[in-house]
């Protein structure tokens, strides 16, 4: 339901700025979990897609937190506890602190490469092709160039013999699964018909990652 | 043996200051750099300081400006002598243009080392503007006097919270991309600093809406043709909310335009729209509104959306943005419009007890932008969302 929603909810914003100056001055640092705490928002839903630029994250607890495709350019999470974080899709450029392992919660449960980390690695198929357009077959064919592949990923489907595991994760991002993170609705790509085509938005998106 | 690259840090002080206090000299250069070089493998660190006395005078010395050109960062050993002095003040302001083609991160680390704020109601306004954009950064407070009487094991604790720092910055210089494109770079320090000085154009987010206007027209259908589709969005560029206890700038980052047929016909997109103005509007693809020709606004490097959102065709106020075929009715056409937030700064009231860090208000400020679209927030895929009146356009 789409509605005209011109009255400003000013008043609930103003009470949610005081609560967290109150916060921020009762500590010398204060905690960004704490901040979020008191402004009553989600860690796990709210903060997907965020704008989190140079943030200082050192010594905090962020378990819980969803950072997946947020911006988090420059942000610094020494001695933070980031078990369990999602950052898939999240913009790294310069961030520091977070050890590739931890940042290998993109192999899912089962060993399995995750549909974010496959995302970028289809742009980044487009991003290599004239005009930047790649196939489906194309992903399919490449996506061992640009992504760390399981065996687990790489072995046959159940369902369709002739099909690697990995092949399936291709066929949910070109046909727009997950709408809220896709390569589609975040305007980093257009569909085709039969494939991607990257934008200038999504080839930003691959330059402030660092390809 | 593994090679190292070494980075290099630009000490900034008053000779003044050396001469009267040179343990804090040794302690944040000599027993700095030996700290920074603790933390770091594979790579080393070396502090550099004019040492030849090159800074005399009002000449600007090409081996310094060489210098702080090739720093990784620059420490400030920050006095009112520091502030007073134009050549400190100029090694400052050439270090921010280095720091600017970076992108990312902030690679200055000020260490107050004697009270400025005795002193600041006799600054010139050029000593002022320095005093300001110094005072944003993160610094540490190593006031001589304390510093200086404190147990050795202490004092090693102190300049070791400066060395963990500036190793900090070396982790992400080193980790960063090598050079990106400059404009890409130069639109990101655009954007993440040329949007925090506070607007006096700015509105109360309480009186009005974040919209001005917003509109999609139709040519009138003509001999079975194809007709052009127009549109116009004008935000306000600059939103205020004010408390008893701050007050927080935010505007909009980037919005997206979609119309669709509801009913016979087809919305098509522009053959060249995406070639008029790629860093202003482009097209994407929304995956909740498939059907729609659907167009992304960008805000621009110094300021965020504003009026005349999307790129006027032929210095018109309107925009064309797509076609539709003969069967459209303008009746039967849906717009929307999704916006996203962005906050531009932070100030805390005056006379507040306790100031707040620097790293706390970047913290408030992104949390505020989060709030904001959360408390806007009506289309069903947790996006801003607003319909758009749709007319038919009268040549």
């Amino acid at each position: 339901v789409i509605a005209d929603n011109t009255e400003t909810p000013a008043r609930a914003i103003v009470e949610t700025l005081d609560r967290l100056i109150d916060e921020g001055e009762r500590h010398e640092r204060a905690s960004f979990a704490a901040l979020v705490r008191v402004a009553g928002l989600d860690p796990a839903h709210d903060f997907i897609d965020a704008f989190l630029v140079d943030l200082d994250f050192r010594d905090e607890d962020l378990r819980g937190f969803d950072f997946s495709g947020a911006d988090l350019s420059g942000a610094d999470f020494r001695r933070a506890n980031v078990a369990g974080v999602r950052f898939e899709g999240a913009i790294l450029t310069g961030a520091i602190g977070l050890k590739r392992k931890m940042l290998v919660v993109t192999k899912t449960i089962g060993n399995r490469t995750s549909e974010p980390e496959m995302r970028i690695g289809a742009l980044r198929i487009a991003a290599s092709k004239p005009n930047g357009y790649a196939t489906t077959t194309q992903l399919k064919d490449e996506m061992p160039k640009y992504v760390d592949l399981t065996v687990q990923d790489l072995a046959s489907s159940k369902t369709r013999p002739n099909e690697a595991m990995y092949h399936q994760i291709i066929g949910n991002i070109v046909s727009h699964q997950d709408s809220r993170t896709n390569i589609f609705a975040r305007g980093l790509a257009v569909y085709t018909g039969d494939g991607i085509q990257i934008t200038d938005a999504g080839r930003e998106f691959l330059r402030r990652r660092g390809f | 043996m593994a090679e190292h690259t070494t980075f290099t840090g630009f000490f900034s002080y008053a000779s003044y200051d050396a001469k009267t206090d040179p343990g804090l000299i040794t302690a944040f250069t000599t027993q700095l750099e030996y700290r920074i070089n603790a933390k770091l493998a594979n790579a080393r660190f070396q502090i550099w300081r004019d040492e030849d006395g090159l800074r005399i005078g009002e000449r600007w010395s090409d081996k310094i400006d060489d210098e702080l050109r090739r720093a990784a960062v620059l420490i400030v050993l920050l006095t009112p002598r520091w502030i007073e002095s134009e050549y400190c003040r100029k090694e400052f302001s050439v270090f921010e243009e280095v720091e600017a083609l970076r992108g990312v991160g902030e690679y200055v680390a000020p260490i107050l080392v004697r009270p400025i704020e005795q002193q600041e109601r006799y600054l010139t306004s050029a000593q002022l503007d320095v005093r300001a954009r110094i005072a944003d950064r993160q610094y540490f407070k190593a006031i001589a006097t304390d510093f200086l009487n404190l147990t050795e094991a202490r004092r090693n604790a102190e300049i070791d919270k400066v060395a963990d720092d500036i190793a900090g910055m070396i982790d992400r210089l080193r980790s960063l991309p090598r050079m990106p494109a400059r404009s890409v770079i130069a639109r990101r320090y655009t954007g993440r600093r040329g949007l925090r000085e506070f607007s006096a154009l700015a509105e109360d987010y309480a009186e009005v809406d974040f919209l001005r206007s917003s509109e999609v027209r139709v040519d009138r259908a003509k001999n079975h043709g194809e007709r052009g589709v127009y549109a116009q969005v004008d935000f306000v560029e600059r939103l205020y909310v004010k408390s008893s206890k701050a007050y927080i700038e935010f505007g909009i980052r980037h919005a997206i335009l979609s119309v669709a047929a509801a009913g016979p016909g087809q919305v098509r997109k522009l053959d060249g729209f995406n070639v008029q103005d790629v860093d202003r509007a482009a097209y994407v693809s929304l995956q909740e509104f498939p059907e729609a020709v659907s167009v992304a606004m960008y805000a621009s490097p110094t300021r965020g959306l504003a009026e005349l959102a999307l790129p006027p065709t032929n210095d018109n106020y309107w925009s064309q943005i797509a076609t539709a075929t003969a069967e459209v009715r303008a009746d039967r056409l849906r717009a929307e419009l999704r916006v996203s937030f962005s906050p531009y700064g932070l100030h805390i009231a005056d006379g507040r007890s306790q100031p707040l860090s620097q790293a706390t208000k970047r913290k408030i400020e992104a949390i505020i932008g989060v709030a904001i679209e959360k408390n806007e927030r009506v289309g069903p895929d947790g996006r801003i969302c607003r319909s758009v009146p749709i007319g038919e356009r009268i040549p």
